[in-house]
């Protein structure tokens, strides 16, 4: 029974656990309990206002997961882009994912905004850094081989991030994550750039390398602001 | 627009001036019931349990027991907790101190007037079906 009630969100657990294995000893459940808590474990997760009082979850975490999506369309759209072969070398055209792509960085920025918009004012490198961030992502995405910009950014996003973890707007391992995503596949690069049989000159391997976990910022910062921010305290 | 009295009821409904005959309130629920007409699935298990807690408070296993009585069809586990959480969530009833791990719930003085108005309109509704049914011609 146990294993049943770890399919409820940990503040659920905090709050109801013990009065509801209390009434489970009463009461062994049925077959048709069991099916009863499990549908009552999946309806607590989509309603996470029902999981306790301590936080606030932020509808703005949806937009944010849709940019996700967005996201995955500009990259199927510049992947099939025609090839083109100029002195820059044989490359794809991808302008026409690029509409998509800001539309992307929008909502991301949207879902940054509300983070720094929580973030307290003593937190102020992270905040600057978030206002920073908020602006680069959308220019970054129209200019998206100017490197600096997005260095800019995912240096700016990290720096948010360490930010809603010291005010503990985060926990350790979602801000862990956010810097993981961007560091992981620089160093990558950084690594693959040593080696004889690599070359940097296969700009869509270099794109998948470090656009597909960065992607993976926008579901980091969507499941955060799903998670919440913590509830003010009562005046 | 008219603003609109309603008899028996503690509401003052906005209604449009679309001339006489098209003259209908927009709303006609109490605002009192509005907390239990959001509930989607929950809306009557939380109306069993209000029931329940009627008499005086209740720890889970007796809301269920009692409800099981009451309406002739059992509630799981899951749908009472998705119930309470809801309930205590929007004020209609509170928790009270444990005894030993169970917990007992009591209806609030919000959740005594949702329950009067939601069983108000449960019996104005049969009455009209039964009074139509009296007066039906076969």
């Amino acid at each position: 029974m146990s294993k049943l009630l770890h399919l409820y969100p940990r503040s659920w657990r905090d709050r109801y656990a013990e009065e509801f294995v209390a009434l489970l000893s009463e009461r062994p459940p049925s077959l048709a309990d069991r099916l009863d808590i499990v549908r009552g474990a999946i309806d607590a997760r989509l309603q996470p206002q029902l999981q306790g009082p301590d936080r606030l979850p932020d509808r703005y975490g949806f937009s944010t997961l849709a940019g996700f999506g967005l996201l995955v369309g500009a990259a199927m759209i510049m992947a099939n882009g025609p090839v083109r072969y100029d002195e820059y070398g044989t490359y794809r055209e991808g302008e026409g994912g690029l509409v998509f792509l800001l539309m992307a960085a929008v909502l991301l920025s949207a879902g940054l905004y509300r983070v720094v918009m929580r973030l307290p004012a003593a937190a102020s490198v992270a905040r600057i850094s978030g206002w920073i961030a908020i602006i680069a992502g959308p220019v970054w995405s129209i200019l998206p081989w100017v490197m600096p910009l997005g260095v800019l950014f995912l240096v700016s996003v990290m720096l948010i991030a360490v930010g809603a973890g010291r005010a503990h707007i985060w926990p350790a391992w979602l801000v862990a994550i956010i810097i993981l995503l961007p560091v992981v596949p620089a160093g990558l690069m950084a690594v693959l750039a040593f080696l004889p049989w690599y070359t940097l000159r296969v700009a869509e391997v270099n794109a998948l390398i470090l656009l597909a976990p960065v992607g993976g910022l926008w579901l980091a910062v969507g499941l955060g602001l799903l998670r919440g921010f913590p509830r003010p305290a009562a005046s | 627009m008219f603003l609109e009295a309603h008899a028996g009821r503690n509401t003052i409904v906005a209604v449009p001036n679309l001339g006489s005959r098209a003259r209908r309130p927009i709303v006609e629920q109490s605002t009192m019931t509005e907390p239990l007409h959001e509930l989607g699935r929950f809306a009557e298990p939380s109306l069993h349990i209000l029931v329940s807690l009627s008499d005086g408070p209740k720890h889970g296993y007796a809301i269920m027991a009692d409800v099981e009585a009451i309406s002739g069809s059992p509630m799981g586990p899951g749908t009472l907790y998705g119930a309470l959480a809801r309930l205590e969530r929007r004020g209609l009833i509170e928790a009270l101190e444990p005894e030993q791990r169970r917990r007992p719930y009591q209806l609030t003085a919000l959740g005594v007037t949702a329950l009067e108005g939601q069983l108000e309109q449960l019996s104005s509704f049969a009455r009209t079906g039964l009074s139509r049914l009296r007066g039906r011609t076969t």
